[in-house]
Order: C-alpha cells, then sequence, then structure tokens
C-alpha cells in the first residue's frame, strides 16, 4: 500500500471530533423524539374517520417524503431564514415523520378488521379495542422498522454540514483540509457513526423486549 | 511534494531536450515563425472563467483569447486557440505545439526557470465579497463579525489567523456562501478575487474588497530565449493597456475597472 497512515492526527484533532459527535447527537436525538411525535399523528390521521383530514395527512406524507432532504434543509435555511441548527432540526424531523407515519400506519393496518369486530362484539368501547386489542399488536410490529427509520435518521444529519451545521461528517471534512489525512478522517467518523447506530438497535432492542414480556405477546 | 519534484525533473529534462533542439533552429524567431503561416497557435483555459472558458455557442471565449486576439490582430493573422489544462500547458508550449501559452498562468521564479514570462497583464489574490456600503475595509475591519468560507480553501485559516474574533460560517460551495452574505447571515465571504468579481457582478448588491493577501501576478509564457517574440508581446500588452483595449475588456467580463492601484504597464520612456 502506498499510503501511510498516520493515526496521530486523530488524537490531535479529538477536539473537533468531539464537538462534531455531539452536534450529531443532539441533532439525532432532537430529530428522532421529534418525527416519532409528528409522525405518530400523522400517520394516526391518516387512518382517521374524517376523509379530509386522511387526505391531508396522506398530502403531508407524499409533499415531504418524496422532496430531497437537502432541498429541504436550504428551504428552511435559506428560504425560511431559520439559524442553522433550528433549521437542521426543522428539515430532518419533518422529512423523518413522514417516513415514520407510513411505519405508524402499517402498523395499525396490520391489524385484521375481523380482531376489531370481535372485540366490539364482545361489548368492548371503541376506545377499549384501541388500548387493548389494536396497539398492543401494532406498537410490537413498528418497533423495528422505527429503529431503521432513527438510524436513518443518524445518518441524515449529515446532510446538516451544507446549511454550516459543524456536525460529524463536517469535522471531518476540516480535518481532512487542514491535514490531507482524509482516510484516517474517515476511518474515525465511520467508527463513530457504527456506534451511533448500534447503540439504536441495541436501545430498540431493548424496548421491544420490555415491551414483549409486557404484553405477552410474540 | 515528491510529485512537483518529479515534475520539475521532466520539466527540466524536457527543457533540455528543447535547448539541444533549440540550437539547431534557433536563427528564426517565433514571431517570423507565425507570419509565415499566417496563424498564431496560442494555448487558452476552456475550463477558467472568466480567463479562458467555453460559452454557450461552444466557443473558446475570455480574458486570455481577448488578448490572443488582439495579438493576432496586430500582425493580421488568423488565430488557432489549443485548450490546455495545469499540466499540459508547459510541455505543450516548450514541444512547439503552441506558440505562446495565455492561461491564466502565475508568474513564478520555478515556471522561469523553464520559460519566459512577459510582463505581468493580471494580478490575483484573495478578497472579500461584503455588501456594499458595509464598511469593511480588511481583516482588520472582521472583529465580531461572521465570516463565511468555502471548505477546503486556506481562507477560514488565514482568516482567523489574521483576525481571532472572527466568527467563522463554512459551506460546502461557493453559492450557499454567496447566499448567506446577501442575506446577512454572514458579513463577508473570503475566497480567491476572480469568482468573487463574477458573483459582484451577478448580484450588483454586492462589492469585492481587495487585500485578504498580496496579489499574484499572471504572464503569458513563451519558449526561452527568443527576445523578438516576447518583445512583441510585451509591447503589445503595453499598447493594449494604454489604447483602452484593456481596461473595455476589464469591465467586460469583471463587471469593474481595473484596480487602480494597479499599475502594471507604467513603463513608456
Amino acid at each position: 500500500m502506498g499510503y501511510k497512515f498516520d493515526w496521530g492526527v486523530l488524537l490531535v484533532y479529538r477536539h473537533l471530533l468531539w464537538q462534531g459527535l455531539v452536534l450529531t447527537v443532539q441533532l439525532s436525538a432532537l430529530g428522532m423524539v421529534l418525527s416519532l411525535a409528528l409522525g405518530g399523528v400523522i400517520g394516526l390521521g391518516r387512518r382517521a374517520e374524517a376523509k379530509p383530514l386522511r387526505w391531508l395527512c396522506g398530502a403531508y406524507i407524499e409533499f415531504f417524503r418524496n422532496i430531497p432532504l437537502i432541498v429541504q434543509l436550504f428551504f428552511w435555511y435559506f428560504a425560511v431564514g431559520l439559524e442553522a441548527f433550528p433549521a437542521a432540526v426543522i428539515g430532518l424531523t419533518v422529512y423523518t415523520s413522514a417516513y415514520i407515519a407510513e411505519v405508524i400506519r402499517s402498523g395499525l393496518q396490520s391489524i385484521p378488521r375481523t380482531q376489531i369486530e370481535a372485540a366490539r362484539s364482545f361489548g368492548m368501547t371503541p376506545f377499549q379495542v384501541i388500548r387493548h386489542v389494536v396497539l398492543p399488536q401494532a406498537l410490537m410490529r413498528v418497533i423495528p422498522p422505527l429503529g431503521v427509520e432513527f438510524i436513518n435518521v443518524i445518518k441524515n444529519s449529515s446532510i446538516a454540514m451544507t446549511i454550516s451545521v459543524t456536525e460529524l461528517t463536517f469535522q471531518t471534512q476540516q480535518i481532512e483540509s487542514l491535514t490531507f489525512r482524509g482516510f484516517e478522517a474517515a476511518t474515525a467518523i465511520t467508527l463513530l457513526y457504527v456506534l451511533l447506530a448500534l447503540t439504536i438497535v441495541l436501545l430498540m432492542a431493548a424496548i421491544e423486549r420490555v415491551v414483549r414480556l409486557d404484553l405477552r405477546v410474540g | 511534494m515528491r510529485v512537483t519534484r518529479i515534475l520539475g525533473t521532466v520539466l527540466m529534462a524536457m527543457l533540455a531536450v528543447g535547448w539541444v533542439g533549440a540550437a539547431t533552429a534557433q536563427q528564426e524567431s517565433t514571431l517570423e515563425v507565425v507570419k509565415k503561416r499566417g496563424t498564431l497557435v496560442a494555448g487558452v483555459k476552456a475550463d477558467y472563467p472568466p480567463f479562458g472558458y467555453t460559452d454557450k455557442d461552444g466557443q473558446l471565449v475570455g480574458f486570455d483569447i481577448e488578448v490572443v486576439n488582439y495579438m493576432a490582430k496586430k500582425l493580421g493573422v488568423k488565430v488557432d486557440l489549443r485548450p490546455v489544462t495545469s499540466a499540459n500547458r508547459i510541455p505543450m508550449l516548450l514541444n512547439g505545439t503552441i506558440d505562446m501559452l495565455a492561461a491564466s498562468f502565475t508568474i513564478t521564479i520555478e515556471r522561469e526557470k523553464v520559460v519566459d514570462f512577459s510582463i505581468p497583464y493580471f494580478m490575483s489574490g484573495g478578497s472579500f465579497l461584503v455588501k456594499k456600503g458595509s464598511g469593511i475595509k480588511g481583516y482588520a475591519s472582521l472583529a465580531g463579525k461572521t465570516v463565511t468560507f468555502t471548505q477546503g480553501t486556506p481562507w477560514e485559516k488565514k482568516t482567523l489567523q489574521e483576525q481571532p474574533k472572527a466568527k467563522s460560517l463554512v459551506f460546502q460551495d461557493k453559492p450557499q456562501a454567496v447566499l448567506a452574505v446577501k442575506q446577512g447571515k454572514a458579513d463577508a465571504y473570503v475566497d480567491d478575487d476572480i469568482p468573487l468579481y463574477l458573483f459582484a457582478k451577478e448580484h450588483p448588491e454586492l462589492e469585492v474588497v481587495n487585500g485578504a493577501t498580496a496579489k499574484q501576478p499572471m504572464g503569458i509564457a513563451v519558449r526561452e530565449n527568443d527576445s523578438k517574440w516576447r518583445d512583441f508581446i510585451n509591447f503589445s500588452l503595453i499598447e493594449m493597456w494604454e489604447d483602452g483595449t484593456y481596461k473595455a475588456i476589464h469591465k467586460k467580463l469583471l463587471g469593474v475597472d481595473p484596480d487602480p492601484d494597479l499599475r502594471i504597464f507604467p513603463w513608456k520612456l
């Protein structure tokens, strides 16, 4: 191999990696929590009784998930004129919530109508049907795909560097432009991203286990 | 560093070969050759606006091309433009493919060792792109201001060295940095001055303030030891400056008059 690795640059510029990591974690965590809340509401809206509401939520999903994230970030930052970090959080949230809404919808739809009819014929109220029949089963089914969306949030947060957010990928390129040591920096952030993604995987697995025990299903 | 050294060696070798060739065919100046041939063959850039680039009709245009055309007109010959790259431009001059090299070529001592340069005809350096009337005059006035850069350029480091109190805002591409200045998200954008001039031309509310670095001279390169040919080029450049052609081209391509501090051709005795 012609390239001589010099891992020392990572030590020298560790403060840049650390700053980038902190920003990426903040951005991703906010994006996950907010997009889960928003996506949950929109996903429920897709199953609402009122037709206009169903249509509105469908339009929201198709609109925000089909526009590239980078365009949405430019929109919030340059067109709306928000500060860089809020623009990134909002862009990431709105974009991801459209995907999460679809995950929620598919979870709700996976419960056969016959179960609901059976529960109703036992004399359960609609609220009881949702609380005791639909939600427990739907929750189990949406946890794995939600994990996928959360991992995507982490990776998508790197696009925030196009609107001057100095997150992890940005700092890597900064190290590269300061030292011309691109391979070392790229290796470091690859490991950091994998670490973040694995954290999510483990967290989701733990949640799944708790829910499974709690509900005695699956 | 190693690449530069190898390149240097190759160039020196080429020069040596060229010398052997020149020793036998030195008699005739390129000036005579061009006149006899009826065509001036010039190496120009095809990808570097505004010096040499391809317009939407596929024609080579730009500052360097205007300079070449001026000289061909003076000689009464046709022009044959050959696109060159930064890597092949010196070899193409040395092996005789082209008569002159007008390719946004910065004059350096290393290059002077293998080619001869005309007098400088353009100065280029780092500058600030700011809103008109911003009052920003240089690094000193950037204390506490937000300054934008594109990642991978040396300007962020340089600016923070000169003005540690500046806040930096870094984008991936030039257009976003320009937009940030336009929208007031940043007070100044520091980069190479030539693209900045083009941006200022497109956005009339912006202007270029010089002085981020000392300017470096650009010259037209010719083969070594061809005095007649180099004299012709130098005199043509001086004439261009004096008859106003230079100023007109500058205004047309960069949107501004040549820098008044720039006295490139005052050599008239």
